[in-house]
């Protein structure tokens, strides 16, 4: 009865040592997966923090300028080409007078 | 002792009843020392195993890559007041070299001399010769350098992780930004001035928001280039801030330089002329004695003032553009009389006189944030000649700058705004010093539009946008007095006149005094200052008033 006993707990002590190893193995598995995407992250942060610079730089005024200047022959609007609504009221015909609808 | 019989068995009989009691004795502390090793055993294999297990159910938790990358500094992203990046942090390497393994020290420095043509091969040689255990080769690596590096297939070279500081607009802001050093520390401008800030935001994540429009930024810069090159002055500095808030707009001094390629400390590129450099600012500071004078009641807004030159003992004080005739208090602003200033001056006494200025931040270091902000020189007589003189802004060295923040009082109704660098946030509070009455304001405000309409600031005027301002054309003091020809021709504008905000000062050291106007502000400075508020105008959502007719009116009517 003992003998039999014993034996069934060293088969439950066998399984639990390997389950526990399987699953130690696996967390390290998932530990390692997580700091392999922390870096592959923190790799990106990087990479966007230089493409928006990139952007900045392309997106600076002085070169803009130069650009429209070259390419499409543009310059930047002069004061006297601004007008606000106020100003294209005052410039629109009057509403002309029509009949009734009919 | 009795246990310990079998000894003597095993001894054998031959050496008789003595010897196996020997025998005996010499066996029980080989048995203790036995029994201890086994136990020290034990113990060992006790800790050893409680270790394992530990580290079965936790991993080994030591130091990673991970450590060293928070270890590295990382300073904050600076952006401009709408989001547009100024500086930037990006990854880099730094390259070292172990001498000892090297193997061909003077062929790897004519490797790496053509891989970096700004390093000389000879102190490359000298350096991979050198008997040290570690050389540092090149700092601020980017990527695709030390790919290039690695094609080379040198041995003895690593490379470390390190940071390096990217300004995406090039020279723009240059003077303002400043820069950092080697270890990403701050070392001039706002970088500096802010460093701890800057390092606590990027520690965060955060970015640091300057009140600098890089709009803005562009369109004074371009402006003030212009000026400098087409006066040939020495060089030049120009501010535009939003005198409600005191946020600085623009901040530009000429010449400037490329912060990503910095040149020497002691070039005289590096030099912010715009907070850095203190100078008699001459006329600009006339319609700050008129105010004074207004508000302390030795004047009227209908006073009268004689044509005479001022005799005060030895000194005589002229105008430039004398009148043949009396004149009022507008008139003389917008010819820029000397003598009606330091009468003015002269009544309101020295005492309350440097008392306003003080008000007015004229007696201390710009507020802007830049560590090089320069003190200005204050006059230290009360003389009548002193105050006099101070009246038409002479004997007083300012900044530009701390210039732009006096000029705040004429858009906050006589208060004077600290002018900062930094962005604010809405609600913030704003610390406004009263200096003058706002009827007073008003009055002078009306005489420095009249002063732009049909005065000396003639130029600075744009069809559409009402710009009050004055010009300033101070002889330069030199050993042996003051310089006819080398001025410091200044401009100062507030706009719109109808409803006072914006400040924009433009300043150019010593201009051609051979060309048309003698190198005047009126002549140089005013116009400049025009051309840079009518572009920034839009930006800042101003619509020029309706002057001209729009021409195709009559064309689009039937």
């Amino acid at each position: 009865m003992s003998r039999m006993f014993n034996a069934l707990a060293a088969a439950v002590a066998l399984l639990l040592a390997v389950g526990l190893y399987k699953s130690k193995t696996e967390a390290d598995a998932a530990r390692a997966n997580v700091a392999r995407l922390h870096a592959e992250v923190a790799a990106a942060a990087d990479e966007i923090r230089l493409l928006k610079a990139e952007v900045a730089h392309l997106e600076s005024p002085a070169r803009i300028e130069a650009l429209a200047r070259a390419k499409l022959g543009l310059a930047p609007a002069a004061l006297s080409q601004h007008r606000t609504l106020d100003h294209l009221e005052r410039a629109l015909p009057p509403p002309e007078e029509k009949g009734p609808r009919q | 002792m009795k246990a310990y019989s079998a000894p003597r068995e095993f001894e054998g009989g031959a050496q008789g009843e003595a010897s196996g009691w020997r025998a005996v004795t010499e066996a029980a502390p080989a048995r203790r020392r036995l029994r201890a090793v086994a136990l020290g055993f034990m113990a060992a294999f006790l800790v050893l195993g409680g270790r394992a297990f530990q580290l079965a159910l936790e991993g080994d938790r030591g130091g990673g890559p991970a450590a060293d990358a928070a270890a590295l500094i990382r300073r904050a992203d600076l952006t401009d007041r709408h989001g547009a990046l100024l500086a930037v942090t990006a990854p880099s390497f730094t390259l070292y070299a172990r001498p000892g393994d090297v193997l061909d020290p003077a062929g790897a420095a004519r490797l790496l001399a053509q891989t970096f043509p700004d390093l000389p091969q000879e102190r490359l040689a000298r350096r991979l010769q050198s008997r040290a255990d570690t050389v540092l080769l090149r700092r601020g690596l980017t990527e695709r350098q030390k790919g290039e590096v690695l094609e080379l297939g040198l041995a003895g070279l690593r490379f470390e992780d390190a940071a390096r500081r990217v300004y995406p607009q090039g020279r723009m802001g240059a003077h303002a930004l400043g820069g950092v050093g080697a270890r990403q520390e701050g070392v001039a401008g706002v970088e500096r001035a802010l460093d701890a800030r800057i390092r606590r935001a990027g520690a965060s994540g955060r970015t640091v928001r300057l009140s600098l429009d890089v709009r803005a930024q562009y369109v004074l810069e371009q402006e003030l280039a212009r000026a400098v090159a087409a006066s040939k002055a020495a060089g030049g500095a120009a501010i535009a801030l939003d005198g409600r808030t005191g946020e600085v707009l623009a901040l530009a001094s000429a010449p400037d330089f490329d912060p990503n390629d910095p040149p020497a400390f002691e070039d005289p590129r590096r030099l912010n002329r715009a907070v850095g450099g203190v100078y008699e600012m001459g006329s600009v500071l006339k319609p700050f004695t008129l105010a004074m004078g207004l508000d302390a009641g030795v004047i009227d807004l209908d006073a009268r003032f004689e044509p005479a030159p001022l005799r005060l003992g030895e000194t005589e004080i002229a105008d430039r553009h004398p009148f043949d005739r009396a004149f009022t208090l507008s008139e003389g602003l917008q010819r820029s009389s000397n003598t009606m200033a330091a009468r003015v001056a002269l009544a309101v006494g020295a005492d309350a006189q440097r008392a306003a200025l003080a008000k007015l931040g004229l007696f201390e270091r710009a507020s802007v944030e830049a560590p090089e902000r320069a003190r200005p020189l204050v006059p230290s007589d009360k003389g009548r000649v002193t105050t006099a003189v101070l009246g038409y802004g002479y004997g007083l060295s300012v900044s530009v700058a701390a210039l732009a923040g006096a000029y705040t009082v004429f858009a906050n109704e006589g208060a004077r705004v600290a002018p900062t660098l930094l962005a604010r946030e809405r609600g913030d509070a704003i610390a406004r010093t009263v200096v003058f009455t706002p009827e007073t304001t008003r009055a002078v405000l009306a005489m420095m539009r009249q002063a732009v309409r049909q005065g000396t600031g003639l130029k600075a005027e744009i069809p559409g946008l009402d710009i009050a301002g004055k010009t300033g054309s101070a002889e330069k003091h030199q050993v042996g007095g003051y310089a006819p020809h080398k001025l410091l021709s200044c401009f100062a504008a507030i706009f719109p006149a109808a409803d006072p905000r914006y400040v924009l000062i433009l300043a150019l050291d010593e201009p051609d005094a051979s060309i048309e106007g003698q190198g005047t502000g009126g002549a140089v400075a005013a116009p400049a200052a025009g051309r840079a508020i009518a572009r920034m105008a839009p930006l800042l959502g101003l619509a020029p008033e309706e002057v001209a007719p729009m021409d195709d009116r009559a064309g689009t009517r039937p």
